[in-house]
């Protein structure tokens, strides 16, 4: 880390409008995708940017870009500047759930009802979406790690749909979460969500969704702990997590990066300008994910810095050994992170009903699998990369074969920008 | 009244279809001396956004004021559609209305019908008296304007009226112009654009007249103007005095069913929420799904927006620009006096900082904007002397489109793709790649 400070503050170039930073040794077949996001950020598509590459000894690169001094504030982001990670938060909260599966405390196949009764008995829309049935199978925590449990997403955060959005009408696992005035349990939430229909039978269709939230639910229950206890705990602590945060402590806030979301207007004049603004969804004018959330989102409220999703992809890319050389999971549930978990019966493009950009990837039980041309989910020798992506376009990948990973990190809420694929393809083959 | 009129469009139409019926010359880059070679690099630019699945597809033609000099063309009318589009596909203007209806006050003004110094109030008393809420915002003290609206604050949007927040629109104000459907034409009562306007004055301007650059409803308030001059509904007064004349055929507020089915349809770019994406059997990955203002383009509008409600071909457009570069006159019709053109292109924001601008449009305009009656002018610095002079006109609209005419070399270039809100104006790199081919 000290080396990757250091050789910085020597790279740092301030060009009139950008900020950037490199100490990336970028190859010929790099170079083009490290150029494109650069002019993403000059001609104002993207505020800012962070990309760093991992490998199973190290930080290989780290690079940032941002357009300052504009009209719209941007400031430059740094390694341990804390970016608001939505949706990356999941596969963090899939892992402590195979923590807590590998020690015992919960079994995959449990019924979620057993943890959280409110769910004992829900109901499904029926296909017209005039009514609504009693679910035929329980919701197991497989589905919850699968998101097969037929719940949605808030319309808020990326959700389509008439359930989707009732979870808005009803405050369920929305934009509250991230900031909000009073801070709502777990428990108050799950009963909100427990009064809504789900919109797939539990077990058959892969629907992006709040089931992550609902994990978190079920942890806390199991582990008697708060999750935001829990998961520092027994995650962010034993990996060296310093900077991994639902509740950022207040000395911390000023690493806060805020969001932004695209500039909805017409300019009719050439140029570039910035074409994005400060994002204006939370109650409050100016307010960070981190600094006040309205309950503890699982699968979108966490915040962390490219210091420590680092010090997380070194981790992955080790077979998931800590600092100290111990596993952190026994072999098998360790292999159920970076192998396709969904049943045959799902189809050959399971994500691709609510992901459509996913299209034939596969799922673990924490990421997405991206297939090499002609490969199979079947079979993990032509597996591309795992990769996992946000509603702001940060993303992180890991090539199959574990020789590196990386993580970017945009800020950009409801990005207008899918760059992870290209990125992940482009850099570290 | 009606068939009179439509036999005095007749009349018109014959006239123009024997005497006139202008038609640019197919040229070639060579034969109209410039590299062929050069030029291809506005393709190459376009085809990288095309085929990235950025745009639905584009038109572009560059033209000298009697030849096509270049075009080129990529996609179809609607993606899927299997019918390509070229530079007769009609397109929404948007925004690029506005220079034509601009056209059209300073044919009144020649007329000696209108001043550029009119008070608006001579036509509409509403607007005598205005409030101020500076800045659009009703947390501070209401003022009363220092002055009073004039044609010129109108045509150089200097009047302190503002936009719908959805273009440019600024503060409270804005958002109760979004609240109240201001010139719409669609609300009890606002039928028309009389009505539209004289409602338009009990809301309060954003900054007093002349005072600032606000990019707003002012050129809706010139067709009214235009409208109760002529008598005449604006639609009808454009075509009589400009489209027919210049044999813009493809040019119209209202689609005729015929050319609907050439009629681009508009995009919008997909945003991580949107996640449908357009299903079609495509190598492309498309970025872009249909925009909720696909609708305007069957819609039988009640009134004529002289802000952005115009549909026309790349070809049309380029006829209109022909006759500004070629002052006032395309193949021996006079549509302006040379007089007319120079109070048409003169600098109208010669007292307004490059602020103004930045506010307006982001950091770049604010390095090379100032703002004739209807058109944008793109300033270049002489390093010589520190001089400044007009590079080009130019302006463009809410569903990409765009153009710049440049009067010295009579140079024109006119693309058009269909996405909203538009991304990607390229008129700065596009006249640069001309100026290149054309010094070669």
């Amino acid at each position: 880390m000290k080396f990757l400070t250091s050789v910085r503050a020597i790279a740092l170039a301030l060009i009139t409008l950008f900020s950037s930073v490199s100490v990336t040794l970028a190859n010929a077949s790099e170079s083009e995708i490290l150029a494109k996001l650069d002019r993403l950020v000059e001609r104002g598509f993207l505020p800012h940017y962070q990309l760093s590459t991992v490998n199973s000894k190290g930080i290989s690169s780290y690079r940032s870009k941002a357009y300052v001094d504009g009209l719209v504030e941007v400031t430059e982001p740094q390694p341990e500047s804390l970016f608001a990670m939505l949706s990356l938060s999941k596969p963090l909260t899939n892992l402590l759930a195979l923590k807590m599966v590998d020690s015992g405390r919960i079994k995959l196949d449990d019924p979620v009802a057993m943890y959280l009764p409110q769910l004992a008995q829900v109901s499904v829309i029926t296909d017209d979406r005039k009514s609504a049935n009693i679910t035929q199978n329980n919701i197991l925590i497989r589905d919850l790690l699968l998101h097969t449990a037929g719940f949605a997403q808030n319309t808020e955060l990326m959700g389509l749909g008439p359930i989707a959005d009732q979870y808005r009408k009803d405050d369920i696992f929305g934009v509250s979460c991230l900031h909000g005035k009073e801070q709502k349990s777990l428990d108050v939430m799950i009963n909100r969500l427990a009064a809504v229909p789900l919109q797939n039978e539990p077990g058959t269709v892969f629907k992006y969704s709040v089931a992550t939230d609902v994990l978190a639910a079920v942890l806390e229950v199991a582990s008697e702990k708060p999750f935001e206890q829990l998961i520092t705990q027994e995650l962010f602590v034993p990996l060296g997590m310093k900077n991994t945060f639902f509740t950022v402590p207040v000395q911390e806030r000023v690493n806060l990066l805020p969001l932004y979301q695209p500039l909805v207007k017409t300019y009719p004049v050439p140029g570039d300008y910035q074409r994005y603004q400060p994002l204006s969804v939370f109650s409050e004018k100016g307010a960070k994910v981190g600094e006040q959330p309205g309950c503890i989102s699982a699968g979108t409220g966490l915040v962390s810095s490219v210091e420590d999703m680092q010090i997380f992809l070194q981790f992955l890319l080790n077979d998931m050994r800590l600092q100290s050389g111990d596993a952190y999971l026994n072999k098998v549930v360790m292999q159920s992170f970076f192998t396709h978990q969904l049943g045959e019966d799902l189809g050959k493009s399971p994500l691709s009903r609510s992901l459509p950009r996913a299209k034939r990837d596969g799922l673990s039980y924490g990421l997405a699998i991206h297939l090499e041309d002609g490969g199979s989910l079947a079979k993990t020798t032509t597996y591309d990369y795992l990769y996992w992506s946000g509603f702001s376009g940060s993303g992180f990948w890991l090539n199959a074969d574990k020789s590196e990973g990386g993580i970017f990190v945009s800020q950009l809420f409801n990005s207008d920008q899918f760059l992870l694929p290209e990125i992940a393809e482009n850099l570290g083959h | 009244m009606k068939a009179k009129f439509c036999g005095f469009v007749g009349l018109l139409t014959m006239l123009s279809a024997s005497a006139m019926a202008f038609e640019f010359e197919a040229s070639s880059p060579e034969k109209s001396g410039f590299d062929g070679e050069k030029l291809n690099e506005i393709k190459v630019k376009f085809d990288e956004l095309y085929l990235d699945g950025r745009i639905p597809n584009y038109a572009v033609g560059v033209y000298t004021p009697d030849s096509l000099v270049y075009a080129a063309v990529n996609g179809q009318v609607g993606v899927g559609s299997g019918q390509t589009v070229d530079l007769d596909t009609v397109y929404w203007l948007a925004s690029m209305t506005k220079p034509i209806v601009s056209t059209a006050i300073i044919r009144l003004i020649e007329e000696g019908k209108l001043s550029l110094d009119d008070k608006l109030s001579k036509f509409f008393p509403e607007f005598e008296d205005m409030l101020v809420a500076p800045g659009g915002s009703y947390d501070t003290t209401l003022e009363s304007a220092k002055t009073q609206i004039t044609l010129r604050h109108l045509i150089s949007h200097t009047s302190g009226l503002t936009y719908w927040t959805t273009v440019t629109g600024v503060g409270d104000v804005a958002e109760q112009y979004d609240e109240l459907g201001v010139m719409q034409c669609n609300a009890e009562g606002r039928q028309t654009l009389d009505e539209e306007v004289r409602f338009l004055a009990q809301l309060p301007l954003i900054a007093h007249p002349g005072e600032s650059w606000n990019y707003s409803l002012s050129t809706d308030v010139l067709g009214a103007i235009i409208e109760q001059v002529t008598g005449k509904r604006l639609g009808v007064y454009l075509n009589e005095i400009i489209f027919q004349p210049l044999n813009m055929q493809d040019t119209f507020f209202e689609i005729p069913e015929d050319r609907l089915a050439s009629t681009s349809e508009i995009y919008t770019t997909a945003t991580a929420a949107q996640l449908a994406t357009i299903d079609v059997d495509s190598d492309i990955d498309w970025k872009i799904i249909p925009s909720p203002y696909n609708g305007i383009r069957n819609r039988i509008p009640n009134c004529d927006s002289g802000g952005g409600g115009l549909f026309a071909s790349v070809n049309d457009f380029a006829k209109y620009l022909a006759m500004i570069a070629n002052g006032g006159e395309l193949n021996g019709v006079r549509i302006l006096s040379e007089d007319s053109i120079t109070l048409h292109l003169q600098d109208q924001t010669t007292k307004m900082l490059p602020e103004a601008f930045r506010r307006g449009f982001g950091d770049d305009a604010s390095s090379y904007m100032k703002f004739a009656a209807g058109f944008g002018r793109k300033m270049v610095v002489n390093e010589e002397d520190n001089s400044e002079s007009v590079d080009y006109f130019f302006w463009g609209g809410a569903a990409n489109t765009f153009f710049w005419v440049d009067v010295e070399n009579g140079t024109i270039g006119v693309f058009a793709t269909q996405l909203a809100p538009s991304l990607y104006n390229f008129s700065n790199t596009i006249e640069e790649i001309v100026d290149q081919a054309q010094a070669k």
